[in-house]
């Protein structure tokens, strides 16, 4: 698959609409209420590394409704990321298994050189750093058949030197390769108040008609410091920024509220899937 | 190959407490070991360190606490030393790319510590056994039949995988296929077990049966 295929592959996906995340400790919950959660996002390590019934079940799942497997460990900013073929094999094996409009995973280094991290880190935006993370990104597209969608992370501090600020790095990514970009707005707010910079700024310099899905999820104050830690409500900053950017993404097509721990209260959940289904409408844009 | 040597020095940044120690001390000595260009250099010398510092010491956390979790009634007994056992093998063994490899080497420098620090027999032999748990855990959990488990060093036990056989047998913590289970309490030596019976969605019906640690 090459750009110009890729970019096409997304722009005829369909809209998806609002849904969650799917984790074990909720399975039941989202089946139950499959009528209002149009789409569920997987996460893919989750089954690479599974047993067969894992791969079972998320074929059954998606019988039922829309998947997108959601990736962590391609870490496509670095220079080997292309080693791993045992990984990218099992991608590929995925990508026949079930049916799915786009792969996503993060912009950022997680394994480095045979390391693997353990966390997402942030890839350090220069030139030569570019055409790195653009021939990961066409491989593959090639190897999976589907176009790839790279998702904005929380970066702890920032690499000096850069050449280029997160968004032109991605907007110029985007462009050469036909990759989409999944949008995580807690993120986006998140690095705004750790490292100080309004998050408006950073949704006007970044194509947001390669946006092609948005994460929303609740973030927690540790120590002074903001983390993305999934295990809250959505903060109404989060919010906000939601509706500003909801206008100006042509192209969207999924909402996903990610919660990772502190399932107890369903109705939480669902009432915020509510609440995208709610403001995307309003905006008439699906 | 100047790229591939910045992504190294940073991996070895966020993964080594004493490169990191060095780099603080002196950065010029330690980044010398890199083919870095000027700029390269440049740009870790001006990280933020206390960012850098809080980063590190949050991924350290996350790093051990997924091995803490292989080794739950071992880290209850060393208490505070795992978490610096933890250290010293990140600086010995950052290198090691993948889950088992990773718990392996861990489980190494476990057994050695307990047994130089002077911790009980039984402390090596809940290690022992969580560290077995673990591994069956693993490849059984990726579909691998028990009958290639005979690798590892290990065998059937009346229908179930134990850990090998007659030291064990009066451990009831077998290795289900399919089932997952985790040790809640440990005092002189007894272990008891929770067995987690996964249906089709979720994994939350618990079937609770007890044993005796070896």
């Amino acid at each position: 698959m090459d750009s110009r295929q890729a970019r096409e592959a997304l722009h005829r996906a369909p809209v998806l609409g609002a849904g969650l995340g799917y984790r074990p400790e909720i399975a039941q919950e989202i089946l139950e209420h499959c009528e209002e959660i149009q789409v569920v996002e997987v996460l893919a390590d989750r089954i690479l590394r599974g047993a067969r019934r894992d791969w079972e079940e998320v074929r059954d799942l998606a019988r039922i409704l829309p998947v997108i497997p959601h990736g962590v460990n391609l870490s496509i900013g670095s220079v080997d990321c292309l080693r791993d073929t045992p990984y990218l094999k099992a991608l590929a094996r995925l990508s026949k298994w079930i049916e799915f409009p786009y792969y996503s995973d993060h912009f950022a280094l997680t394994k480095v050189l045979g390391r693997d991290i353990g966390h997402l880190t942030p890839v350090w935006l220069t030139r030569a750093q570019l055409e790195v993370v653009v021939a990961n990104i066409r491989v593959v597209q090639r190897r999976l058949q589907r176009p790839l969608v790279l998702e904005t992370i929380t970066v702890p501090f920032e690499i000096p030197g850069g050449e280029m600020d997160a968004a032109e790095f991605l907007n110029e990514a985007v462009r050469r390769t036909g990759c989409g970009l999944l949008l995580d707005l807690t993120n986006v707010f998140i690095n705004g108040k750790n490292l100080g910079f309004p998050p408006e700024g950073f949704l006007k310099r970044l194509d947001l008609g390669a946006v092609c899905q948005i994460h929303l999820a609740g973030g927690i104050r540790r120590s002074g410091v903001w983390v993305d830690s999934h295990s809250a409500p959505v903060q109404d900053a989060v919010w906000r920024l939601f509706e500003t950017a909801l206008p100006r993404c042509p192209n969207l097509k999924a909402v996903i509220i990610e919660r990772d721990s502190r399932f107890t209260r369903f109705s939480g959940l669902l009432s915020e899937v509510r609440r995208v289904r709610r403001l995307w409408e309003k905006k008439k844009i699906y | 190959m100047s790229l591939r040597d910045f992504q190294a020095a940073l991996s070895h940044l966020y993964l080594k407490p004493s490169f990191r120690r060095r780099f603080t001390l002196h950065p010029d000595r330690t980044l010398k070991t890199f083919r870095l260009k000027p700029p390269e250099a440049r740009a870790l010398k001006a990280l933020d360190r206390a960012r850098l510092e809080a980063f590190c010491e949050g991924l350290e956390l996350k790093n051990s606490a997924r091995l803490e979790a292989c080794f739950r009634g071992t880290a209850r007994l060393v208490k505070g030393r795992f978490r610096s056992w933890y250290r010293e093998y990140s600086d010995r063994h950052s290198d090691i790319r993948e889950w088992p490899e990773k718990l392996e080497a861990f489980a190494v420098l476990l057994f050695h510590q307990l047994k130089r620090e002077g911790f009980p027999p039984h402390a090596t032999e809940l290690a022992r056994f969580e560290f077995h748990k673990a591994m069956l855990g693993h490849w059984c959990g990726r579909g691998v039949r028990p009958s290639l488990l005979k690798g590892l060093g290990l065998r059937r036990y009346r229908g179930r995988v134990a850990p090998d056989g007659a030291r064990r047998r009066r451990l009831h913590a077998g290795f289900m296929a399919g089932y997952g289970y985790d040790v809640l309490a440990l005092a002189e030596g007894r272990i008891r077990v929770l067995f987690y019976k996964p249906t089709r969605y979720s994994p939350l019906k618990a079937v609770r049966l007890r044993g005796d640690g070896g």
